[in-house]
Order: structure tokens, then sequence, then C-alpha cells
């Protein structure tokens, strides 16, 4: 009986979300979407970029070290997992 | 229905409230986590002293960082951003005040009652019944501070940053109540493996549903300001949003493979949890595209350093995740310090980056001063980034040899004395993030307190 109660939950859940959903649809919020995109921004016009300082850089490889040594690691125990 | 003057400067009180609430906070939480790491490297050290013992400890740290720290940073800068891409005021500062005093009640109350062992015993639900109460009052509060807020704006189009917020409020009243199984005041939990099941779904989606549609939201208005470009799409941005919600509201069996949950239930959590991958990738994708070469303007702004830094972390877990929902892998992974890393990867590398980023990009727009000192913010970035990577690379050893031990029948004590120059690595990092997180506070106290003319 309590799992009747769960997939009620679950479709309750859906039926929420895609009255939300057509509640956007309705009032335009996929539309304009090119000004949209800008909304972040206010006053603030496009600048140029600032030169990349060295500093900068070294600290984004380490920064990106740090993800490919983590991805490297859940690469070989998922590989390990299936196939060894 | 009211329009507010837009000449007033707001004062912002709501999200200064709880800047300073996630600053004080994170210290705390961040130095139980340091005990608890000391205790892993000398058990007798600390005695016998009841409110100091692990088993309290670890509780008190995980909800403070989940709730003392993390969450109130990322709810500073959604009081701030949800009304400015609104072009508005926040409907109420004085309920949104009120909301900072009561989440700060509910805290210390947390903090009190779990030392004293006053316990509900399911993982990040410990808190008893009275504050279950308070939290789901304090949600809903805010949530109509947030509805209210759209309800007057001047912008008619929500920005993506606003529906991410708005639903994370929302959706995390709901899956508090649900998953503190409220209606059950004694125990707060159902018997058996419903009780499981509704736990799991509560303990993923206080991930799932609060911390990462905040940091999100907050994450796509601090890049696009910050490298003053437009977003590479906000159509895009909107995908991920649904994408997000349809996928990841049930992925929560997916920490219960290993135990007799229905098996139509475990395929819903896995596929769910492989089908995360697109939401993730959407948000990568526009973060990336919209900072392409801009990376000067980003370590320009400290903020916006912290941000980025938590979508690359965010990349890393979120690939993680996934595939640690593979039954092959979690034979591996579940039940070690390998979901420990995984874990603090996500509440501190990623929501925790960004909630310090965003309150270090938000605080100069607020108080109209720079940053206190621009030094001592990236001494913490450091601290804290390598604190955290350290803690991923000892805990995913440690995890690993745990799991292999399990794999191969080994008895459990025999495996400690293998674990523990894992764990002395482990509390020294830990030092790391407790001074970044001391430095932090003095930071963003002096930011928001200090006169002009004063220096570091």
């Amino acid at each position: 009986m309590y799992y009747f109660f769960f997939i009620l939950f679950i479709f309750s859940g859906l039926f929420f979300g895609i009255l939300v959903f057509l509640w956007a649809l309705k009032s335009g919020q996929f539309k304009e979407q090119q000004r949209a995109r800008y909304l972040a921004l206010e006053d603030e016009p496009e600048a140029p970029n600032k030169e990349v300082s060295r500093s900068s850089k070294l600290q984004s490889y380490v920064l990106f070290g740090i993800l490919i040594f983590g991805l490297v690691v859940v690469a070989s125990v998922v590989v390990y997992a299936y196939f060894i | 229905m009211s329009t507010p003057d837009q000449n007033v400067k707001p004062s912002y009180a709501t999200a200064k409230g709880f800047c300073l609430t996630a600053a004080f906070w994170m210290v705390v939480a961040t130095l139980y986590g340091f005990i608890g790491a000391i205790e892993f490297v000398a058990p007798d050290l600390l005695g016998n002293i009841a409110w100091l013992v692990f088993g309290r400890i670890r509780a008190v740290h995980t909800n403070l960082a989940i709730f003392g720290f993390v969450t109130p940073a990322l709810l500073s800068t959604g009081h701030f951003i949800v009304p400015h891409l609104l072009r508005t005021h926040l409907f109420s500062e004085r309920l949104g005040v009120l909301t900072v005093i009561l989440w700060n009640i509910f805290t210390a109350a947390i903090v009190i009652t779990l030392s004293m062992g006053m316990t509900q015993g399911r993982e990040y639900a410990e808190a008893i019944w009275p504050i279950d109460i308070m939290v789901a009052i304090v949600f809903a509060l805010m949530f109509v501070n947030m509805i209210m807020t759209i309800r007057r704006r001047q912008e008619p189009i929500l920005y993506v940053s606003v529906w991410y917020i708005t639903a994370a409020v929302i959706l995390s009243l709901i899956v508090y109540a649900i998953g503190n199984v409220i209606w059950v005041p004694g125990t707060g939990a159902l018997t058996g493996m419903p009780d499981a099941v509704i736990l799991w779904f509560y303990g993923h989606n206080v991930l799932g549903l609060l911390l990462t549609p905040l940091a999100v939201g907050i994450a796509y208005y601090v890049i696009p300001s910050a490298t003053r470009s437009p977003l590479y799409s906000h159509t895009l941005s909107l995908v991920g949003f649904w994408s997000l919600l349809v996928l990841y509201s049930h992925i929560g069996t997916h920490h219960l493979i290993q135990v007799p949950a229905p098996t139509w239930l475990k395929v819903v959590a896995i596929t769910g949890s492989i089908g995360m991958i697109i939401p993730v990738m959407v948000v990568l994708i526009n973060l990336w595209f919209t900072a392409k070469g801009k990376l000067g303007l980003i370590h320009e702004n400290i903020g916006a350093k912290f941000v980025f830094a938590g979508s690359v972390i965010y990349l890393f877990v979120c690939i993680q995740g996934p595939l640690q929902s593979l039954p092959q892998v979690q034979r591996l992974t579940h039940f070690n310090n390998w979901v420990v890393a995984h874990a603090h990867m996500g509440v501190l590398g990623f929501s925790g980056m960004i909630g310090l980023g965003g309150i270090y990009f938000m605080l100069p727009k607020i108080t109209g001063k720079p940053i206190f000192s621009r030094t001592l913010a990236d001494f913490q970035y450091w601290l804290v980034l390598l604190g955290m990577a350290g803690f991923m690379v000892v805990l995913t050893m440690a995890g690993l040899v745990q799991g292999h031990g399990w794999a191969n029948g080994e008895t459990v004590y025999r495996m400690l004395p293998q674990l523990h120059h894992y764990n002395i690595v482990r509390a020294g990092l830990g030092m790391l993030i407790v001074t970044g997180a001391i430095i932090g506070l003095y930071n963003i106290t002096r930011t928001i307190f200090y006169k002009p003319g004063e220096t570091a």
C-alpha cells in the first residue's frame, strides 16, 4: 500500500510541475529569449577581456588538473568494476 | 499591487544576515568536522565526553555544513539576485530578517539537541520534530517572500536564476516536510523499507533540490555578470532547469541498490542518475561558453573565481555521481570513504565554493565597498580548494582500500590499521579548511562592518 502512495506522490509532482510549466508557457516565459540573455548584465556593457596573468593561468591549470585527476580515478574504477 | 520606488536603495538586511549566518556557522561546522577527523586518528583523545563522541559530532557536522553554512550562503546571494533580476525590491526585508533569525535559532537548536543525544537517527534528518516544524515554517515564509517579490516584478521575464532559486525554496519545503515524516512526531520515521526509501528521497534531494538549484542559479548570475557577456543561451538554460526537475526528484533510491528496495524504483533511480548528465552538461556548456576567452575577468573578481572553481568541481561531482549509481561500481565504492569524498566535493567543493563566491561577488554591490581584503579571500580560496582536493584524493584512496577489503571478505578491524595514515592526512587537510573558514568569517564581517578608509 505504501508504494501506491509513493507512486501517487511521484505523479503529483509531475502534475504540479506540468501546471507550472503551462503557466510559464502562457505567460510568455519562453519568448524574448535573446533579451533574456542580457538580464544579468544591467548597466554593465560588454567589456574587453583583461590580460590573463601568468599566475591566473597557473591557477587554472591546477584547478583543471584536480578535475582531470578526479575523472581519471573515476574512469579507472568503472573500467575495473565492469571489465577486470 | 504597489510597486517599490526604484530610487530608494534597499537595506539588503536579509542578504547581509544570511551572509553573516553562513560565515559564522562555517567555522563551527568545519571545526566539528575537524574534531571528528581527529577522533578517527586518536579515538581516545577526548575520552568519553558525551557531547563529543563521534556519533554526535558527525551528525552535528553534516547538519551544520548543510543548514548552517552552505544553504544560508546560497540564500544570502539568492535574496539579493532575485529582486535584482526582477528589477524590484525584496517583498519584505522584515520578513526576510525574521527568516534569518529563525534560521539561526533552529540551527543552534540542532547543535544543542544533537549534542545532547536527542536525535531521530536518520541521516541528515536527525533533528527532532519541533525543529523540523520550525525548518518547514522558515522555508514557507521564505517562499512567501520570494513569490511576492516575483508578483511585484518590473521585468516580465523570469531569468533562469529566478527559476532555480524559487524552485529550490518551495521544493525544499516539500522535500523536508515529507522526508522528515513530520506527520509522525515521535520518531519522524515510517517503518521498514518504506522509511529507507523516503529517507533517501530526502537525503539526496537535500543536495539535488536545495543546494544544486541554488548554486546553479547563482552561477548563472555571477558568470555573465562578472565576464560582462550575455548568457550563451537562455533557452538552453531553461532546458536544463526543467530536465533537472524531471530527472533529479526521484533518484534517491540509488543509495539503496544493495538492499531490498523495489526493483522498479531502483531502475527509476539509476536511470535518473545517469540522465542527470544532461542538465549538468547543459549548465556547464552554457556557463563555460559564456565565460569563454574571459578568464582574465573571472580572475579579476574573487567572487567569480570561487564560482568558476565551483562549476569545475560540479562537473567532476556530477560525472562521478551517476557512475557511482551503477551497481557494479557501488560494490567497491558504497558504504566507505569514497562516498565521504564525493559528499565533500558536492557540498563544499561545488555548492560551498559557489556559496562563498556568491557572497564575495554580492558584498561590494550591496555594501558599496570593496571586499575588505582581496588577499585574504584569495588565501581562503586556496585553503579551501587544496584542503578539499586533498580530501578527495585521500578519502578516495581510503575508500578503495575499504571497498577491496570488503570485496575480499576481510573483517573490518583488520582493515582499520590500513586506513590510519589516510586519516592522519585527512585531519591535517581539515585544518586547512577550518583556517579558511575562520579567515572567511573575519573577511566577511569586516567587509560588512568596516568603515571606508580602513585597510587590511
